[in-house]
């Protein structure tokens, strides 16, 4: 697949349950009852971090124009409205129906892009690294997210000048958005951390992806965490260069894994930074 | 990676719905920025604000929005209300057009009182006191003397769900009186023996198969909620199959079309139900635990062994003979269809839905046994109440209690409630004018609301001839939104709002779900979030158009001011009782005592139950109902015929082990033989059968010039006689043609355009010939929408859609009716009035139609035997003449295939047999 159907396409409908079948797989491996360990590490919220309007209720509208409910919003569940999406335009096209296949097009270009690939590559790529048992599965998804990714090209690499991001601001929203402790957490950070990442680093059960009372003073936690932060920009730059559809939100995140690994490099236990330099 | 497949992973089928996505959110409303189109290419910025209420041009009652500039403080537009769970913004032409209807130049604007002679179009403008005050002195006396029964409301549009029975309780009259039987007491009646519940729900939406009987849904009210959730279930696979002898805009969209002739359908409806029983396609569990097997072979069949089984012998051997080569040949279709449409039914099961309303419940002798025989295929495949099926109305309409509720009556008025049609559903109100003219009573005060016999009814100069004598008719208030043919013959014309000027509740069947809507005066809501003061309705609306709430407390209270007759204590307000009750104290009470998780809706936007409703115009209650007659009952005791007492009342059945809610039929059960049926007279008719309509076709000369007039097909953009104040709608449809195939068009000798008389058994009229195939050979057919007739040039009805006509009384008993003119141009201060370019009014064909009561439900049987000739010389297209002493000689004739009551207990009427305001049980015996 190099190019979305198009009514002018003889395998419009082909190509779109195609799709459907990729959506559909990866909503099939994620599902509840599949993948438990990966799946209790829940995946970063955005509510935390999104001011001014909420992602979930956003996306619950669109898919109400499809009389479609979103019930819990994890990976498996978008995935399947994905699917459902990708059904619809290949129908729509098959009865002649162009508004209704371009309606189908554009929804599920906002859902991959905008709902998705933000927070699932990163949990992902997380959660193939802490799990073994799921680390198969989750590269699979992965790579087929990133694959619809390059065939709808939600996020190509910017040249610098262009776009409409705003000073203090990236692909990913505002910069400066929430504390500190709370941006580290969540994917806006420039990774995730899993709980279980979290309980190895402190070697102690962690509840529900926060930090222990006095976290920065533990021996070898602000080393530990610069390194992921640092490794991970890495590994975001590089997949920034093979997945041009995406690649714009990769180099946000490397650069946000590197402001993370940045104040993490200049973090003194217990000292009050709100004077320093702004997030 | 897995692939493997589970049921609950497949691909989500998704239905795209309209473009709302941009909608303004409902907490915007009331201040949305918007350009102005007018100004287009200009971006000219202006705010509006948005104020639900409902459309009330047909009974779904559609939410909508009424946009209102804020500047100038006019309605813009209409569009849906996305918060409406029913219509969920989307409309039909009609709901959009209320913008027409509001803005009309002919409306009525004030109160009006005849000066001449009843009928002689001489009118004055009177205040509302004045008006008020006359009739409310007139209703005194009639009440001081007892002669309540002399008081009567006759309802066309309703959307007041207990309002009016409130009022008439009040009142202590017996006067409710409504259009049902020229619309669906044949229906009714059918789903009524079967289960109490007199009509169906279906659950379009998630059924498989569909089948329609009906020039309803696809044209009717409820077209708009029904039609959106059809659609939904088609893009989701389901097969839809329509039954109509005409080629209707659903037919079109069916998978299968099915043409029989008129009157044959319960035969195909029998021989799907004889396939199933031979296939065994049926849910025996379901049967066995639902339908009332035991009582049938008791009473019915004492000497066979009283088992389930032996029970399912007797239905295959009740229904040996309904072969579907007998049916198709009966019906005149293909066999092969019909065994398909069996094997999609049987396929589907559970999830087969169904409709039937007018069509051949309302056209046919024993139109009611069509509905009866479709609920049949409902129980064989236990497709009652599930997912995907059929369930009892009832259980998908939510009933707000009212406020401070008189007590029962105990009057039975024989005016409504003749003798001669105990099994009658609803009113017998189109032998109104026989029974005035036999002298079986009188009226003093006669409220028309929303109604026009003259022309909706059959046999309208029959009509007229009582409505101008006022020895039968002492008064007639005509509450009305617009000129009207009976409106003509008022002595009152009292404008009242259309939908976006007056408050009312409502709740429909759209859908397995239960929501509660209101109604409400756009204007005078929006007045008052700006700190406005309105004391009534009128003072907000256009000139001093009122809405009926007010008016009733109003002349409830002008009836009783000392409070001597006991009407005055129903309509004080709580908290002064000094004055009448407002509409907030009212709804107030409503919403915050009687809307299940109302008040808890309200409380989490910090608002009261009463501006939630103001602000959303609808609440839901309740969603996904289904098996409502599983659900167990709280109950005292069970007697010995299962059935379950809660404080004496009937709440229950025991059903094997289990208590539950059961249907509302006698037994609870599904009631396959109806003692009711056999206890009253009709012992032949009291399982699901086939009646011979009184328009058969194998009794007609159909190689001569006889054939079948189907004359109750609707438009989908026009509402009866509601409809002709809305430019929009009257711009779509404005053609009446009579349909006719080329098979009989050639073998009478006609072509499209020709000029025909249609000869009915009253007399005839003329209409112009339209040969298509899109009705089958052997029937013709003509819309009921069309025909409006106004006697005066400029005003006694509208000029957008009425022709103007003479009225002649040609003898003691004869009338003719001449078109001087069609549709022309007119200047008023609406500029589109010069230029119209449509000029056919339609031909008015109901008055040629003589009254045909069915013995049973007491329907109108619309369809008519007619002789079809090529126009005479002299004649008009649109002349009617008709001769009233045929049209009452022929009342007389139906009159005598009834079987009056009293019923086998000495009252006139089953008990439990759903009827309007209904009376006290002491009220029901004979006296």
């Amino acid at each position: 697949m190099t190019t979305s159907p198009t009514s002018s396409s003889l395998d419009a409908v082909a190509r779109s349950n195609a799709e459907a079948a990729l959506w559909m797989s990866v909503a099939r491996a994620w599902h509840t009852g599949r993948q438990r360990p990966a799946l209790i590490d829940v995946p970063p919220t955005e509510a935390a971090v999104v001011r001014l309007f909420n992602p979930a209720e956003d996306l619950a509208r669109r898919a109400r124009t499809w009389n479609y409910d979103i019930k819990g919003g994890d990976l498996s569940d978008l995935a399947r409205f994905g699917a459902a999406l990708a059904r619809a335009e290949g129908e729509a096209w098959a009865s002649d129906r162009g508004h209704i296949a371009t309606r189908a097009h554009e929804d599920r270009r906002f859902l991959l892009g905008d709902r998705i690939l933000h927070w699932a590559i990163p949990w992902l790529d997380a959660v193939a690294r802490q799990y073994p048992t799921s680390t198969d599965t989750a590269n699979e998804a992965k790579r087929i997210l990133l694959d619809l990714g390059d065939l709808h090209r939600p996020a190509p690499a910017l040249s610098g000048t262009e776009g409409l991001v705003v000073p203090g601001f990236d692909g990913y929203g505002p910069l400066d958005d929430a504390p500190f402790e709370t941006m580290m957490l969540s994917v806006w950070g420039g990774t995730v951390l899993l709980n279980g990442y979290l309980a190895d680093l402190f070697d102690q059960p962690v509840e529900g992806r926060r930090l222990p009372d006095g976290w920065d003073g533990h021996p070898g936690t602000l080393p530990a965490l610069h390194a992921t932060f640092s490794a991970s920009a890495l590994r975001w730059d590089e997949l920034a260069l093979s997945r041009q559809g995406s690649a714009q939100l990769w180099r946000d995140l490397a650069n946000r894994a590197r402001r993370t690994a940045a104040k993490l490099g200049r973090w003194r236990p217990y000292r009050d930074i709100s004077d320093e330099e702004t997030w | 990676m897995t692939t493997h497949r589970e049921p609950d992973l497949e691909i989500p089928r998704l239905l795209p719905g309209s473009e709302l996505t941009s909608f303004p959110p409902p907490d915007r409303w009331d201040d949305w920025e918007e350009y102005d189109a007018q100004a287009w290419p200009q971006k000219v910025k202006h705010n509006v604000r948005m104020v639900p209420t409902a459309c009330f041009n047909c009974e779904s009652a559609c939410g909508l929005l009424a946009v209102i500039d804020k500047d100038t403080g006019e309605i813009r537009r209409f569009e849906g209300n996305p918060e409406h769970p029913g219509s969920r913004g989307r409309n039909c032409a009609k709901g959009p057009a209320t913008i027409n209807q509001v803005y009309d130049p002919e409306r009525i604007l004030y109160p009006m009182r005849r000066t001449g002679p009843r009928g002689s179009g001489e009118w004055e403008r009177v205040s509302w006191d004045e008006a008020l005050d006359d009739i409310a002195r007139r209703m005194r006396k009639a009440l001081q003397e007892d002669r309540n029964d002399e008081i009567m409301y006759h309802v066309g549009r309703p959307g007041e769900d207990g309002f009016m029975d409130r009022t008439l309780k009040a009142w202590g009259v017996d006067g409710h009186n409504s259009h049902t039987n020229i619309c669906s007491s044949g229906a009714r009646v059918g789903y009524a023996m079967w289960m109490g519940h007199d009509r169906p729900s279906a659950d379009f939406a998630n059924a498989r198969f569909i089948l329609l009987l009906s020039a309803h849904l696809e044209t009717g009210h409820y077209f708009n909620p029904h039609a959106q959730r059809i659609m939904e279930g088609k893009q989701a696979g389901a097969k839809l199959v329509t039954i109509d002898p005409r080629l209707s805009n659903t037919a079109s969209m069916s998978d299968i079309w099915l043409s029989p002739y008129p009157g044959t359908e319960a035969a195909m409806l029998l021989a799907i139900a004889r396939l199933l029983l031979e296939w065994d396609a049926i849910d025996r569990a379901f049967v066995e635990r639902w339908v009332n097997w035991e009582q049938t072979l008791t009473e019915v069949y004492p000497d066979r062994p009283c088992t389930f089984s032996e029970f399912i012998e007797v239905l295959k051997e009740t229904y040996a003979s309904y072969t579907p080569e007998w049916a198709a040949e009966e019906a005149g279709i293909d066999a092969d269809r019909l065994v398909e449409v069996a094997k999609g039914i049987a396929e589907a099961g559970h999830r087969f839905a169904s409709h039937t309303w007018r069509s051949a419940g309302s056209g046919n002798l024993g139109g009611w046994q069509v509905a009866r025989t479709l609920w049949f295929l409902h129980v064989l495949t236990g497709s009652v109440g599930t997912k995907g099926g059929t369930s009892p109305s009832a259980w998908d309409k939510f009933k707000p209690t009212h406020w401070n509720m008189p007590p029962t009556h105990n009057r039975w008025n024989e005016l409504l409630w003749p003798p001669e049609y105990p099994l009658a559903h609803h009113e017998m109100s189109i032998l109104l004018p026989y029974f005035l003219k036999e002298g079986r009573g009188k009226l003093d005060t006669y409220f028309t609301r929303v109604y026009n016999p003259v022309w909706t009814n059959p046999d309208g100069f029959s009509w007229i001839e009582v409505l101008t004598d006022e020895d039968m008719v002492g008064l007639h208030v005509a509450l009305t939104p617009t000129w009207s043919e009976t409106a003509w013959y008022a002595d009152y014309v009292l404008p009242m709002g259309v939908s976006a000027e007056r408050h009312d509740t409502h709740s429909y069947e759209t859908h397995t779900g239960q929501w509660l809507g209101f109604r409400q005066p756009v204007l005078r809501v929006a007045g008052e979030r700006d700190g406005k003061v309105y004391d009534r309705t009128y003072e907000a609306n256009p000139g001093e158009v009122w809405e009926e709430t007010e008016f009733w407390f109003d002349l409830s209270w002008r009836i009783d001011p000392d409070g001597e007759l006991g009407i005055k204590q129903w309509f004080q307000s709580p908290n002064d009782p000094s004055r009448p009750i407002s509409v907030d104290e009212y709804y107030g009470w409503m919403f915050d005592n009687s809307v299940p998780g109302l008040p808890d809706k309200a409380a989490a936007q910090g608002i009261t139950p009463l501006e939630f409703m103001r602000k959303y115009g609808a609440v839901e209650v309740e969603k996904d109902i289904y098996e409502v007659h599983e659900r167990p009952v709280a109950y005292d005791d069970v007697g010995m015929n299962g059935i379950a007492r809660r404080q004496g009342q009937s709440v229950g059945v025991r059903v094997h082990s289990d208590v539950v809610t059961g249907f509302k039929s006698p037994s609870k059960k599904l009631e396959w033989w109806s003692k009711t049926m056999h206890e009253w007279g009709w012992p032949d008719q009291a399982i699901p059968s086939y009646l011979k309509t009184h328009v058969y076709w194998r009794d007609m000369d159909m190689a001569g010039n006889e054939r079948i007039l189907l004359p109750i097909f609707r438009l989908p953009t026009l509402i009866h006689t509601r409809s002709g104040n809305a430019k929009y709608l009257y711009e779509i449809s404005h053609g009446h043609p009579l349909w006719i195939n080329p098979i009989d068009a050639d073998a009478l000798g006609l072509d499209t355009g020709d000029l025909v008389r249609i000869n009915t058994d009253s007399g005839h009229f003329v209409i112009r010939a339209w040969r298509t195939d899109g009705i089958r050979p052997g029937v013709v057919a003509a819309s009921h929408h069309l025909g409006r007739w106004r006697l005066s040039d400029d005003f006694g009805n509208e000029r957008w859609s009425s022709a103007l006509v003479d009225i002649t009384k040609t003898g003691t008993s004869t009338w003719m009716m001449r078109q001087k003119k069609g549709i022309e141009p007119f200047k008023s201060d609406d500029p589109d009035s010069e230029r119209i370019w449509w000029r056919d009014a339609g031909v008015h064909q109901n008055l040629t139609f003589p009254t045909h009561p069915d013995p049973v439900s007491g329907m109108h049987a619309w369809h008519q035997r007619v002789r079809i000739t090529r126009a005479e010389p002299g004649d008009q297209y649109g002349d009617v003449v008709v001769d009233t002493s045929k049209s009452f000689e022929v009342y007389k004739e139906w009159l005598a295939k009834t079987k009056p009551g009293p019923g086998p207990d000495g009252t006139r009427r089953p008990i439990w047999l759903d009827r309007p305001v209904k009376p006290t049980p002491e009220a029901y015996r004979v006296r």
